[in-house]
């Protein structure tokens, strides 16, 4: 009985087969989303204006490392993502992990600069940098919903919190370009918790989110 | 030239990449042939073999509905195991999530073969005991903790201040002690 059942299935199957463009390989899969956030969030940032002290900052170099550093997080991240998108990511191996290794790294360094310069914590208002990180935040989200829709992952879990980390290392390098407030304290509270917040959900949800 | 391997992962390759094409005949010969491939698989490491039809069925439509995902100048077993295990794991998630571990059918045939269930085996459970009472205490007690409570022998040797080795011997022994003795009767 179940093989007339296997049988039938893969006589439907196979009839149902229409031919399909197998999906590019996912450096080329980025490009268009890569490019578009470039603009969108260049966008942005001229809409809202960037940081007074830019000029000042620009010959920062820890200023300079942490914006530079973050970026690859984001850019890694988004390669990984689509890498998930497939089945096997394409045998990727380890380097699907490769952006929880950087962004553990980055939350060390920015321990580290904390217990420096101190962390200055600030008081918490819901709303400081929220509108910004919104503006910044939901158009790359998009675009990586967009991806995922023509993927299909066996790993949710993993593109929950990679997801979560490639649009948080957005929103922080774009609201670092705008926000004046340098301190620890206030890039992790105000920049980091909505993203925190966003990728605990998303990680308790991701096998309906991402179910296929 | 096709270079097919022992193991015709190599084929599987070739008749992949013809599906993505759209030919039907290279599909569902792809389809027949990883089929019994994937139930062995699933009965090597499932221990509900009734859902391995179910679960197989499941994987198929899965590699239907991922076959754009697949790139056919990459080997096709370990794209095909990512979905395998990925629906086993799915399958295991919501067999022990619904606690369909623990509960039986009543339409389940093997189910009314259960001492408990079945008429026709009333008065095995007091044979048992029966048996289990003619034993010195030390012994029933050890048996009574490792084969009746659940306890691992490592925790009753802890609770009795023996070796665990010992407590293995001890339950074997008895266990072969109340087989003797139920098999006399």
């Amino acid at each position: 009985m179940a093989h007339e059942n296997l049988d039938s299935l893969i006589g439907s199957l196979a009839q149902d087969l229409k031919p399909v463009k197998p999906l590019p390989h996912p450096l080329v899969r980025i490009i268009p989303l890569v490019l578009f956030s470039l603009l969108y969030i260049s966008a942005i940032i001229t809409y809202v204006g960037f940081r007074v002290d830019l000029g000042l900052k620009l010959q920062d170099s820890i200023y300079l490392f942490e914006i530079g550093f973050v970026s690859l997080v984001a850019l890694n991240a988004v390669l990984v993502s689509a890498l998930l998108g497939v089945p096997d990511a394409r045998g990727a191996g380890w380097f699907v992990f490769s952006p929880l290794v950087m962004a553990g790294a980055f939350v060390l360094w920015s321990v580290g600069r904390g217990l420096l310069e101190g962390f200055y914590m600030p008081h918490f208002h819901w709303d400081a940098c929220l509108t910004e990180i919104v503006a910044m935040s939901v158009i790359p989200a998009l675009g990586l919903g967009v991806m995922t829709y023509y993927s299909n992952t066996t790993r949710p879990r993993l593109l929950a919190v990679v997801h979560t980390i490639t649009v948080a290392a957005i929103g922080y390098v774009g609201l670092r370009l705008t926000c004046p407030v340098d301190t620890v304290g206030h890039t992790a509270v105000h920049h980091l918790i909505p993203f925190m917040i966003l990728g605990t959900v998303l990680g308790f949800t991701a096998r309906r989110v991402y179910k296929w | 030239m096709i270079l097919v391997t022992q193991g015709g992962t190599d084929e599987w390759q070739v008749l992949a990449g013809l599906a993505q094409s759209g030919d039907k005949a290279a599909y569902a010969s792809l389809l027949r042939d990883i089929a019994p491939f994937i139930k062995k698989f699933l009965f090597s490491r499932l221990s509900q073999h009734d859902a391995v039809d179910d679960i197989t069925q499941e994987i198929l439509i899965s590699v239907h509905k991922s076959l754009k995902t697949y790139d056919p100048a990459m080997p096709f077993k370990p794209w095909l195991m990512a979905i395998v295990n990925f629906r086993k794991i799915d399958y295991l998630r919501q067999h022990y999530g619904h606690r369909q571990n623990v509960t039986k059918s009543l339409d389940q045939e093997d189910f009314l073969e259960w001492p408990v269930t079945n008429m026709a085996h009333a008065g095995e459970y007091k044979d048992f005991e029966g048996a289990l009472n003619t034993l010195p205490d030390g012994q029933r007690k050890l048996f009574t903790m490792v084969k009746i409570e659940g306890y691992t022998a490592k925790e009753a040797a802890n609770m009795t201040g023996m070796k665990e080795s010992a407590v293995k011997v001890s339950v074997h022994r008895t266990q072969k002690k109340l087989m003797d003795i139920i098999g006399k009767e």
